[in-house]
């Protein structure tokens, strides 16, 4: 039963995981010195992890696919009634949700373990750059990955919410945004700690309580 | 024996419209139920209120016995739903929805899906998103089957279907009545439907529930008469059971239920020239029933079972 719904979800899942792996793909590309498009320049540029081009190339991705699969996962299941088909199987309907913000969660993680192990494996190899390279200096790029699990819960959260309007019914996304910059940027890891704690709880606790009271 | 739906005083608003209005329902174990009314009268909303799919804002209901706020898992694997639109996931197969969906249930009856599957000729390897809105129902009628459920629920399942493809799914429906003697509750738009498959119905108005009894009955009680006068109709003739009534100049057209002796006399005091009376069949009866004056429809519930919900439903 579960196995056959990770499995669904995953399967939903599978066009937005091909669009940021492509993107993540291209972002790599683009630090290493492969120039993809006729216009884009041709040689290494960037220290590995400490450019700012790839934190935002990095956080744009994951954070677009976060939104994209948290909508996905709720609003797409809303708008096209499915989940009247899925909600009244016999399990408990917290079961269907806690499934689908684990393999959301799983995926985020992994996209972002992916392109960091990808990227950091390129930049140990000797030959490929001029720098020094410590896989320590991987930790900002890992953190973001973190960063990212409140903005895949505030699109999460969005799409389970009814809204009086569109502002009101994004309002969760944003803070989604909000929370996860709060965590990337904050310098002390013990700061960072209590608000990605803070938020992952009022995203997880908000998303049952709206899953179990909503009138769908 | 426990009913297999019962509702209490079930109410529903959205914003200040009240949807279902006092809902006392009560259908017994193996009965198929009819469910009628316009739209927006509230028959979804109440299945889904069934379904733990819309919060009621008062009053309770019980599926087999079992609060629907506090329904088990293996109380719900015995009841069967069929949503408006028959929603699936149309990246599936139709091979594919059935192993998904057959992975929820403790029983399942695979035979019974490859029968109904290979009835309506549905190869197993086409995508949901390629059927039609007619095969797309016959797949939802196999999946809500298969676990053999005590109870289905289905939410106007023939909507969009064509004659043929709705006359097939309901012989379908027939059958499976037939062979397990399931309770059925089933919402339709379509009287001849209602007529071909349910031994009772209820029928909402403005979210109140004014008839509730068998289909038989409701068709016999509901009559159209004709009166023509020497000169012009009179006006605002009102008796007991009027539902509505039309002045045509030397016609007056009267619709009533339970036509009797008081109403008779009523009538022939008006001093008409004939009287007409005309039977209606089951789609005319609603239609004449429904149209009218809503809120003060008489009501439908003459049983001894039904007299309680009758009184409770807060109507003329």
């Amino acid at each position: 039963m579960l196995k056959a719904l990770a499995i669904k979800e995953l399967r939903e899942s599978l066009g937005i995981v091909a669009l940021a792996a492509l993107g993540l793909g291209y972002v790599f590309l683009d630090l290493i010195g492969v120039a993809m498009m006729p216009w884009t320049y041709a040689g290494q540029t960037y220290f590995p992890f400490s450019a700012g081009a790839q934190v935002f190339s990095q956080a744009l991705c994951l954070g677009a696919f976060a939104l994209l699969l948290g909508f996905r996962q709720t609003a797409w299941e809303l708008h096209n009634g499915t989940f009247y088909f899925m909600l009244h199987r016999p399990l408990p309907r917290r079961i269907v949700i806690i499934v689908k913000l684990m393999v959301g969660t799983i995926l985020v993680l992994l996209l972002n373990a992916l392109f960091v192990g990808i990227y950091g494996w390129w930049a140990a190899t000797p030959g490929t750059q001029p720098t020094p390279f410590f896989w320590s200096m991987t930790l900002p790029a890992w953190k973001l990955g973190l960063a990212i699990i409140p903005v895949y819960l505030g699109a999460f959260l969005s799409g389970m919410r009814p809204g009086q309007w569109f502002g009101s019914r994004l309002a969760p996304a944003l803070t989604g945004i909000a929370a996860g910059y709060a965590v990337y940027v904050m310098p002390w890891w013990w700061l960072s700690s209590i608000i990605w704690v803070a938020s992952v709880v009022f995203f997880t606790v908000s998303i049952f309580y709206y899953s179990s009271e909503r009138d769908y | 024996m426990t009913d297999a739906i019962r509702t209490h005083r079930l109410s529903k608003h959205y914003g200040s419209q009240r949807v279902v209005d006092s809902l006392n329902l009560r259908i017994e174990r193996g009965q198929v139920y009819g469910f009628l009314g316009r739209n927006g009268a509230g028959k979804s909303t109440t299945i889904k209120m069934l379904m733990g799919m819309v919060h009621p804002d008062s009053g309770t209901a019980e599926l087999l016995g079992e609060q629907i706020a506090e329904i088990t898992p293996e109380t719900r694997a015995r009841i069967a739903y069929i949503a408006e639109g028959h929603p699936l996931y149309n990246w599936m197969t139709i091979g594919e929805a059935v192993r998904f969906t057959r992975a929820f249930y403790p029983r399942w009856n695979g035979l019974l899906v490859e029968q109904i599957l290979d009835h309506f000729e549905l190869p197993e390897k086409k995508k949901l998103r390629r059927l039609s809105c007619g095969q797309r129902a016959q797949v939802s009628l196999a999946l809500a089957v298969a676990p053999e459920p005590e109870l289905l629920i289905l939410d106007d399942p023939t909507l969009g279907l064509d004659t043929v493809v709705r006359r097939d799914f309901l012989e379908s429906l027939i059958q499976i009545i037939n062979r397990e003697g399931r309770t059925i509750l089933f919402s339709s738009h379509i009287l001849g439907d209602v007529e071909r498959v349910a031994d009772r119905i209820g029928i909402l108005v403005d979210g109140v529930l004014r008839v509730d009894c068998p289909t038989d009955h409701f068709r016999e009680s509901v009559k159209k008469l004709v009166l023509d006068f020497t000169g012009p109709a009179p006006d605002g003739f009102t008796c007991p059971g009027l539902v509505q009534s039309w002045n045509l100049g030397t016609q007056l057209e009267l619709v009533l239920v339970g036509y009797d002796d008081l109403q008779r006399t009523a009538i022939e005091a008006l001093g008409p020239r004939n009287i007409e009376v005309v039977d209606l069949n089951l789609e005319e009866a609603f239609i004449e029933y429904t149209r009218g004056r809503r809120r003060s429809l008489p009501l439908f519930a003459q049983e001894p079972r039904h007299a309680e919900s009758a009184s409770d439903q807060g109507a003329a």
